[in-house]
């Protein structure tokens, strides 16, 4: 590169963006030419969040208070995509004085823009994606990569005077580069550096809080986290792929935190009165900005429920640690069964079952077929002694997993409002539901608080969405003139009352409480037990061919003798046994798995009463 | 950017439009011009297509014009206004318009020769009593929304959506008439936007000169007015990649092109994709990002019906190839829902609903109908459910829709009351949205009587009457119904009788073309075939293999809807054979103490639009005989399952029962003869295969019962 890049990537990305494009204009002989790629935004920023330290530094929007955060600095964003925005066309680039600017990354423009001729307007074309924090994100989540995220808030926000100099002095002590950042730039040309100061000038526009009716759509109702309300943003992409990106992917986005005082909120309640409001479509510019921050998204990542809590390296290192060490898997997968027994009054059957249910996921779509989940359903005796025993259970799961929600049925909660999302024309949003939720996501569904009452359309509407997305993994999107499909990999866990109930389920275990109760989690275990679920979920899974002839003659003898069985069955037992493998940190099936399988759910029919399920 | 020369290329706009004669050797454009002269037609619609066809004009002349379509539409404007002709007929004279345009002609002339003044130009929009649109070629394939992407701003683009939205239609000024109070002069604006800066001051050289600040007032009657019209359309579900959200579009409609669209209705649209101007407070932000409109320039609905399916050629022409296939019946049948193991003749049947009988139309009005009506009824876990949507999602309008979750109003149709407008207005069920389609409805046992009640109307009459808070109407409910059922008892009772275990009303039953009973028998040979597929499915992540590979969704479609294409009729020397075999259909269910049928006059209407769907398979006119017996057939297929076990009970085996069935016809002939081929069709129609036949004939040879003609297999009996 032709020329020298300020170091300051966090405080002033844009800077470095611009002189990424001025050396890229120097090597192109047209502006079109500049449109096609990135001129090496994405791999700068890339390799400069991979230096020591540097990732941690930028800020994270959920748990950092916006108003420390200064616009037009560098920021993180861990939220899933729940609406899709037109495309935007923007002018790319403009002539200012003698050379070229651009105005990719950024809403705002320098005073010295003057509106193109129409004629050589040269417009390009970015994404919009407006994402919610992760519905049913559990806490614990949000502390691990907040966390990491806390030593960066000290260094943006020293101008704010906030207290934490011993984690800036520490970084400082980490390495030389680091000092660095921290000198202006004064290598560029003056022109330059007045630049960002001015950036910076207009970072100080407040961000006042403000409440207007706008519904910002989290599918499982505002959540807030360390006294903070939850955001959701809007993100500004360029030039991915349109696959690259889809609807209820959760996608940590790091980009540039915009402010644009144009579009402040009280100048928009004004503008809304004059203007036709009925073709108004772009909802971008009316979400306020105090509520909806904008980031140009330099680079991103997909997270996975798998993949969530092992980002972080040092995390990363640990769970290989743990595969690696002989016994330790062993050992960890008889904690969480003793925890998840002590949880369930001791009953070990229904703790294993648990626990095979929380690994399970999809793993393989064949048309209207789904390989991989398993929906259980645990019955519970109806007794006072029990009462809590659904929320407990999914107080355990929220420990474990890295997303759950706990929904307890009831008439009023089926008739209120619609699951599925729909398509809201007034407004050209998407309106979300419960049901818009991301993949690896755990539901539970408590029957036994409900109670006897009627249910309207919506109501009846409701339960078939929940039963078709337990059956099939998809849920209809309602966009009123046809139903878009859209998948989904929710494990679903019933509590109820009666081995019968209008929610189908793959597995129904009877509850048995036993006298020998074990004690249920132990703190300092947990960090352990999620790396431990979320690698053996990542396991390639490979069932081989050697037990064919053993699995033919068992299938086919059970279904002599039972009688009752379906596909279903041969599925499900198929599914148990590879969930049982991986559960042991293995990879290939072998006999004793099948055997404990089919022991299993021997068990577990006996405690059926005489009316299968 | 080299300057285009926008002179020439008018020049060329107007020999296009003097020179361009079509197929029919007539002078297109200028017939339309002697028309709009005549004020018979208000719009000029020029089409690529003849662009593309004219000799005189040059490729780089028509691309110009696809892509810079906005400038161009104002060099044919102004070549219009040069060519226009003299009206042929006498005109009206009292419209406003006219009488506007003659004096103002007069007045500007009188101008014109004292000097003039700019701004008191005529502007040329004000004196045109048409519009000008730019067609894109017909050829050229419409876009998913998706696809138009920056690079075709300011191009013609032809795209195909969903109107979701749609505004009433409003006036849109487009030249602004002001009169000036102290010079008396007629000011124009001419306005291209949808907002603009009125006048206040007058602009004219003499108020100027005075420096007299003449106050001007707008002319409402005298300024000129559109039609205008926007609409929001939305990307087709199908374009839609999995995991996204259908992008939307909006449109402007202007003139004569309002008022065809509402929401709900599927257009295909060409127009012009452009940036919408932004004036005012706006203008700062807009010189950054622009939002974006497609001009409309001309609309075409689409409805997706068999009938009106375009295929393209190489389509067409592989169809026809499968159809000389042989046995493309069979082929067709075992490509619907691939990956569900068996049911090779449940899968003949749905093949056979997809593609119906012609509907016919009586003299005295009474309809019969062609849509072919089944219901399969079978034990859990046969993969019912399964069937019935891979079925919606091949027809091209298909609902699918449970019995459980649906009323008899939401079946047929409901009135509600509008929540905005509180007009009362007529809702549409499953079976009315499904209208010249299928409606699948599963758990069809589960319904309540008094919904299912509603479906009889809507099988045999195939409308739905509606009487309700006023209103009393039919609504068109051409749909073929496929129903899905469990037995009574949730599991088929073999110790009860079909009738005690079908439980749904004989009215409803003799509806149904074809009831399918599909049982869950438990043997080894299909338990293991069907143990390996599971574990295969779980080895490998995927189906195993199929020993052919199936026809893919829109070959079959395409094929359907060619086939529906055909209208077969029944010749007549075959009315005897179906008479005869309606007859024994007959006698058979008196014979039997449980019948699992019930044979109607409807059951022998069912056989012909069976056979006529078969010959409509192999794009024939005419039924033939083996229509007929492979309708028979699967009428005798659809309760197999159950005679098999009768048969059991009975202690009777297939092969003395093909005896008895051949002896018993020949003696109903009374002849001792009986041809190989009529033994064939005996015994298929009671369900035997080809081999169960040959064993019987051998070994009732060996018997001496018969002798077999060692080359054609023909059957003599021998007289004893």
């Amino acid at each position: 590169m032709g020329k020298e890049i300020s170091v300051d990537c966090i405080r002033d990305p844009l800077g470095t963006v611009d002189s990424l494009f001025n050396s890229a204009t120097c090597s192109v002989n047209s502006t079109s030419q500049l449109a096609r790629w990135d001129w090496g935004v994405k791999d700068y920023f890339e390799k400069f969040l991979l230096q020591q330290g540097n990732y941690a530094q930028v800020p994270e929007i959920n748990s950092t208070p916006l108003s420390a955060i200064p616009a037009n600095t560098l920021v993180r964003f861990r939220g899933m995509v729940q609406d899709m925005f037109e495309n935007e066309f923007y002018v790319g680039c403009y002539k200012s004085g003698e050379g070229l600017r651009t105005t990719k990354y950024t809403d705002s423009v320098t005073p010295d823009f003057c509106r193109p001729g129409r004629d050589s307007v040269e417009l390009w074309e970015r994404r919009i994606l407006y994402c919610v924090p992760v519905p049913g994100e559990n806490q614990w989540v949000k502390e691990v990569l907040a966390s990491s995220a806390e030593t960066g808030e000290c260094s943006v926000s020293r101008r704010s005077s906030s207290p934490g100099s011993q984690a800036e002095k520490r970084q400082r002590d980490e390495g030389g580069s680091n000092i660095d950042m921290d000198v202006d730039i004064n290598n560029g040309s003056t022109d330059e550096s007045s630049e960002a100061k001015r950036r910076r000038e207009e970072a100080s526009t407040s961000w006042r809080e403000e409440k207007t009716g706008w519904d910002l759509n989290f599918p499982l109702g505002e959540t807030s986290f360390r006294a903070m309300p939850l955001r959701p943003c809007i993100l500004k992409v360029y030039d991915s792929a349109e696959s690259q990106i889809m609807l209820n992917d959760v996608i940590e986005f790091i980009g540039i935190l915009t402010f644009d005082p144009e579009l402040s909120a009280s100048s928009f309640v004004k503008s809304e009165a004059e203007l036709d409001s009925f073709m108004e479509s772009n909802v971008c510019s009316r979400l306020p900005q105090s509520q909806v921050p904008r980031i140009h998204c330099v680079t991103l990542r997909k997270l996975t429920p798998n993949n969530m809590v092992s980002v972080l390296p040092e995390l990363q290192k640990k769970q290989a640690e743990i595969l690696a060490t002989p016994g330790s898997v062993k050992h960890l997968r008889d904690t969480v069964l003793k925890g998840l027994a002590g949880v369930l009054k001791g009953d070990l059957l229904a703790a294993e079952y648990l626990l095979l249910h929380l690994l399970s996921q999809i793993h393989k779509r064949l048309d209207t077929m789904v390989l991989g989940p398993v929906s259980l359903k645990i019955v519970i005796a109806p007794s006072p002694e029990n009462s809590t025993l659904p929320s407990e259970i999914a107080q355990a799961v929220r420990a474990l997993l890295p997303c759950s929600y706990m929904m307890p049925l009831s008439c009023e909660g089926l008739n209120k409002a619609p699951w599925a999302p729909r398509k809201d024309y007034e407004q050209n949003r998407l309106a979300t539901g419960v049901l818009q939720l991301a993949a690896g996501t755990h539901l539970t569904v408590d029957l036994t608080s409900m109670t006897e009452g009627k249910l309207n359309a919506t109501g009846v509407q409701n339960l078939c969405t929940l039963k078709k997305m337990m059956q099939f993994q998809t849920v209809d999107y309602d966009f009123k003139y046809h139903p878009v499909e859209m998948s989904t990999d929710v494990s679903v866990l019933v509590t109820s009352n009666g081995a019968r109930s209008f929610l189908p389920s793959d597995i129904c275990v009877v509850h048995v409480p036993s006298a020998s109760c074990s004690s249920p989690f132990d703190e300092k275990d947990l960090g352990n037990l999620r790396l431990y679920l979320g690698a053996v979920r990542n396991l390639a899974y490979n069932q081989g061919t050697s037990l064919n002839e053993v699995l033919e003659n068992d299938l086919v003898e059970a279904s002599r003798s039972g009688g009752n069985m379906t596909v279903e069955t041969y599925h499900r037992w198929l599914t148990l046994a590879r969930l049982q493998t991986i559960s042991h940190g293995e990879t290939e099936l072998r006999i004793e798995h099948w055997r404990k399988t089919r022991e299993m759910e021997r068990l577990r029919m006996d405690r059926i009463p005489s009316k299968g399920c | 950017m080299p300057a285009l020369d926008f002179k020439a290329d008018r020049e060329k706009c107007r020999d296009f439009l003097k020179n361009y004669v079509d197929d029919h050797g007539e002078f297109r454009y200028m017939n339309m011009l002697q028309q709009v002269a005549n004020r018979k037609l208000r719009y000029v619609d020029i089409d690529v297509d003849d662009l593309r066809g004219s000799k005189d004009l040059d490729v780089s002349f028509v691309e110009s014009v696809e892509n810079n379509t906005r400038r161009y539409l104002g060099l044919f404007a102004e070549a219009i206004d040069e060519l226009l002709p003299n009206p042929t007929i006498p005109l009206p004279r009292d419209d406003d318009f006219e009488i506007f345009l003659r004096q103002r002609m007069e007045e500007t002339e009188d101008r014109t020769e004292n000097g003039g003044d700019p701004q008191h130009r005529l502007p040329p929009e004000i004196k045109r009593s048409y519009e000008v649109h730019i067609k894109g070629a017909s050829k050229d394939k419409s876009r998913s929304l998706r696809d138009v992407k920056a690079s075709h701003i300011g191009k013609l683009v032809k795209v195909k959506g969903i109107v979701t939205r749609c505004t009433d239609v409003k006036p849109l000024i487009q030249v602004a008439v002001y009169t000036c109070e102290l010079c008396g002069f007629e000011i124009y604006q001419e306005v291209t936007a949808r907002t603009f800066m009125p006048l206040f001051e007058c602009p004219s050289t003499r108020c100027r000169t005075n420096n007299a600040k003449g106050r001007v007032s707008l002319q409402v009657r005298a300024s000129k007015f559109l039609k205008f019209q926007e609409a929001k359309i939305q990307e087709l579900a199908e374009n839609v990649p999995k995991g996204h959200i259908p992008r939307t579009m909006s449109v402007h409609i202007r003139g004569e092109l309002t008022r065809q669209v509402g929401p709900g209705d599927l257009v295909e649209i060409s127009g012009i994709f452009l940036p919408i101007p932004y004036t005012g407070f706006r203008a700062m932000r807009a010189g950054l990002v622009a939002d974006t409109y497609l001009e409309a320039m001309s609309i075409s609905h689409s409805k997706k019906r068999y009938e009106e399916y375009v295929m393209e050629d190489d389509e067409q022409y592989q169809i026809e190839q499968l159809a000389k296939d042989g046995d493309i019946y069979s082929k067709l049948a075992s490509s619907i829902a691939p990956e569900i193991f068996g049911h090779e003749d449940v899968k003949k049947a749905l093949l056979l609903l997809l593609v119906g009988a012609p509907t016919r139309q009586l003299k005295d009005g009474m309809k019969i109908r062609g849509d072919i009506h089944i219901c399969l009824m079978g034990d859990p876990g046969v993969a019912k459910s399964q069937l019935l949507k891979h079925i919606v999602s091949i027809a091209p309008r298909g609902v699918y829709t449970t019995g459980r979750g649906s009323s008899g109003v939401g079946l047929t149709a409901a009135v509600t009351r509008d929540s905005v407008t509180n007009e009362m207005v007529l809702e549409g069920g499953a079976l009315v949205l499904a209208d010249n389609g299928i409606c699948a409805i599963d758990e069809f046992d589960k319904m309540e009587d008094s919904d299912r009640t509603a479906i009889h109307e809507v099988m045999e009459q195939q409308t739905v009457s509606i009487a309700k808070a006023g209103i009393t109407t039919s609504l068109n409910a051409r749909t073929a119904v496929l129903a899905a059922a469990n037995p009574a008892w949730g599991r088929y009772d073999m110790r009860r009788t079909p009738a005690e275990n079908i439980n749904l009303p004989p009215a409803l039953l003799s509806r149904f073309d074809l009831m399918w009973l599909i049982l869950d028998h438990a043997d080894m040979d299909s338990d293991l075939a069907l143990a390996r597929h599971v574990l295969h499915v779980h080895q490998f992540s995927a189906p195993p293999a199929l020993d052919f590979t199936p026809l893919d969704s829109s070959t079959l479609r395409g094929y359907v809807a060619l086939a529906r294409r055909v209208t077969p009729y029944v010749p007549q020397d075959l009315c005897e054979y179906v008479a005869s075999a309606y007859a024994t259909l007959r006698q058979e269910e008196v014979q039997s103490d449980a019948p699992h049928s019930y044979t109607t006059a409807r059951t022998l209407l069912s056989i012909i639009r069976i056979s006529e769907a078969l010959a409509r398979l192999r794009f024939s006119d005419m039924v033939v005989q083996s229509d007929v017996d492979e309708a028979l057939r699967l009428m005798q297929m659809s309760k197999f399952s159950l005679y098999a076990d009768d048969q059991k009970k009975k202690g009777l085996d297939a092969i003395s029962d093909i005896y008895s069935i051949i002896r018993d016809e020949a003696a109903k002939a009374h002849t001792l003869d009986v041809t190989y081929a009529n033994a064939l069709n005996w015994c298929s129609r009671k369900a035997y295969t080809e081999a169960q036949l040959k064993e019987c004939l051998e070994e009732y040879a060996v018997l001496n019962v018969w002798q077999i003609h060692p080359d054609t297999f023909d059957i003599r009996f021998i007289d004893s």
